[in-house]
């Protein structure tokens, strides 16, 4: 099992975007009962330092709501697509040995609540791909941690459709504990009103840590007033020999290029519909383009 | 025929084009020429609807009111635009959006829809007609396209959609003599009867391989002065200075 790094945030501004006391109140109506829940508010609350101690701690399942621990190692080669949709609370850890590649796709669907923690550990020269789309209208916290091992790939794309009354909370953190380490952070939020989309991306490099090449570009489209996106990058870089880039964006459909289409005939509805498309196709797997696409055509042509 | 009667253009609360009156008869190829900021992009967002410039006063397509139409309903009505700096659209490939748009058309006349087959087929007669590679086609749309691509890629849907009125805002722009060559020939070759064609050029240099019928020069928001390629040659020489009324 790997050691839990934690995530910077939970107790500041991460915290506040993330709301925990939401998600437990979410969980607790399908019978959620977990011990040490209780006190999450206020700006020193434990919130989700806390279910994950408790997580890591408890044998127990409280309540109807389902929760999956699991320990694997990955075998090389493998692909893991899993269709999720709550209530549930699921944390798994995965060991990937030196030299393996592993693909772990995670589909959110439906419209309740569920925390899913994914722990890495990637060896040397290995490559880990996580690739997340969120779907669903409830209430998902997704907590991807790896520690990235000397020249090792941590991949991560992550698509949020986030329609009305979803809210989606997203923590991806690449620990760099190996030399010449990878990691690539790829994200599209697609936002409408009503709807919330939040995603803290951390990225630590330790001064002992030389030629690591860290990348992020996160970028969110609202689709009117009352959408919410909080993007936040965080770099903990300590290491002067490193090469890191990002990017943030939160912003509506470019004017201009709703007029080019529609210049050439395309409805103001088509038009959108088509930009957003290509907005969230490059980080979406191909199991979810259909489904994304009808999310489009409810989402996007239908309020136009 | 296009025929714009008293066009008045406004920007962002700035009066751009004010009372400007243009004819250009089917069949003909017509310039705008003008000093930076005389309103020439203006005047070629106006015909086709951009949203951000306000209009009053009349732009008629062979009767039709263009003025208070939506920019796609222009568009069905055969109204073209070439933009002088085309705008990238990245994730969706230009197969996709010409077939959107071609499709689009085809829907709102009353045609049937043709299918991915038959539009490839339409679209690769199209693309080798222009000069743009197959791979520019699957490529987003605009995206990582020189200045010289992008010009191309605005003639291939010129092309494909095959319109009656195209206004090119700058056609020139972005490209290297051989490819402005080409390109104004497609164009000049493209005339027909039943089409109208406005160019929008700083340079005489295009007017060579277009060989226009009539050059206009606008200047404080109307057309100032109209001639033949002789007023073109005077621009030219001795710049805008000692054009118009």
């Amino acid at each position: 099992m790997v050691a839990d790094v934690g995530l910077p945030g939970q107790r500041s501004e991460g915290w506040r975007l993330s709301a925990p006391r939401r998600l437990f109140d979410a969980l607790a109506a399908f019978g959620w009962a977990a011990p040490g829940m209780d006190d999450v508010e206020g700006p020193v609350s434990p919130g989700f330092d806390a279910l994950n101690a408790w997580l890591a701690t408890s044998g127990e399942t409280p309540g109807a709501v389902a929760v999956r621990r699991r320990s694997v190692v990955a075998a090389d080669g493998a692909r893991v697509e899993r269709q999720l949709e709550g209530p549930r609370v699921d944390v798994v850890h995965i060991d990937v040995p030196a030299g393996a590649t592993v693909d772990l796709v995670d589909v959110f669907r439906g419209e309740a609540p569920a925390f899913v923690r994914v722990q890495a550990d990637i060896g040397k020269g290995a490559t880990v791909r996580w690739h997340g789309a969120g779907l669903g209208t409830g209430h998902v916290r997704v907590e991807v941690v790896a520690r990235v091992g000397e020249r090792a790939t941590f991949a991560t794309r992550w698509a949020a459709l986030a329609g009305p009354g979803a809210r989606y909370d997203v923590q991806v953190e690449a620990h760099h504990v190996g030399a010449r380490s990878v990691s690539d952070l790829l994200v599209r939020g697609v936002v409408c009103p009503r709807g919330n989309s939040t995603v803290v991306a951390s990225v630590r490099v330790p001064e002992q840590v030389p030629g690591c090449d860290a990348r992020q570009h996160l970028a969110h489209l609202l689709l009117g007033e009352g959408a919410i996106a909080a993007v936040e990058p965080r770099l903990d870089i300590q290491c002067d020999e490193v090469a890191c880039t990002h990017g943030a964006t939160v912003g509506a459909l470019d004017e201009e290029s709703r007029f080019f289409l529609r210049s050439r005939g395309l409805t103001d509805a088509a038009a959108s519909e088509l930009l957003v498309d290509g907005f969230v196709r490059e980080v979406l797997q191909p199991s979810a383009v259909d489904e994304a696409a009808a999310w489009l055509v409810k989402h996007v042509r239908g309020r136009s | 025929m296009l025929e714009i009667r008293g066009l008045v253009a406004r920007v962002e609360g700035r009066t751009i084009l004010d009372g400007l009156d243009l004819v250009v008869p089917s069949g003909e190829l017509h310039a705008v020429m003008g000093p930076n900021g005389g309103g020439k992009s203006t005047l070629a967002r106006a015909i086709a609807g951009h949203p951000a410039v306000e209009v009053s006063g009349s732009i008629r397509w062979n009767g039709d009111e263009l003025v208070g139409l939506a920019p796609e309903e222009r568009a069905w009505k055969g109204v073209f635009l070439g933009f002088q700096a085309p705008v990238e659209i990245p994730g969706v490939p230009n197969s996709t959006f010409l077939k959107a748009a071609y499709n689009a058309q085809r829907r709102a006349r009353g045609e049937p829809e043709v299918d991915a087959m038959d539009f490839l087929v339409r679209m690769r007669r199209a693309a080798a007609a222009v000069g743009v590679p197959e791979a520019l086609i699957h490529r987003s749309v605009n995206e990582g396209f020189s200045g010289g691509e992008r010009k191309r890629n605005e003639v291939l849907q010129y092309a494909l959609l095959d319109p009656n009125l195209a206004v090119f805002d700058e056609l020139d722009s972005g490209l290297d003599v051989d490819a402005l060559r080409a390109l104004a020939g497609v164009v000049r070759a493209s005339l027909r009867p039943d089409r109208s064609v406005l160019v929008i050029t700083h340079y005489t240099r295009l007017l060579d391989a277009l060989e226009p019928h009539r050059v206009h020069v606008l200047a404080g928001g109307r057309i100032a002065e109209s001639g033949t390629r002789e007023l073109a040659e005077r621009v030219e020489a001795s710049g805008y200075a000692g054009v118009g009324a």
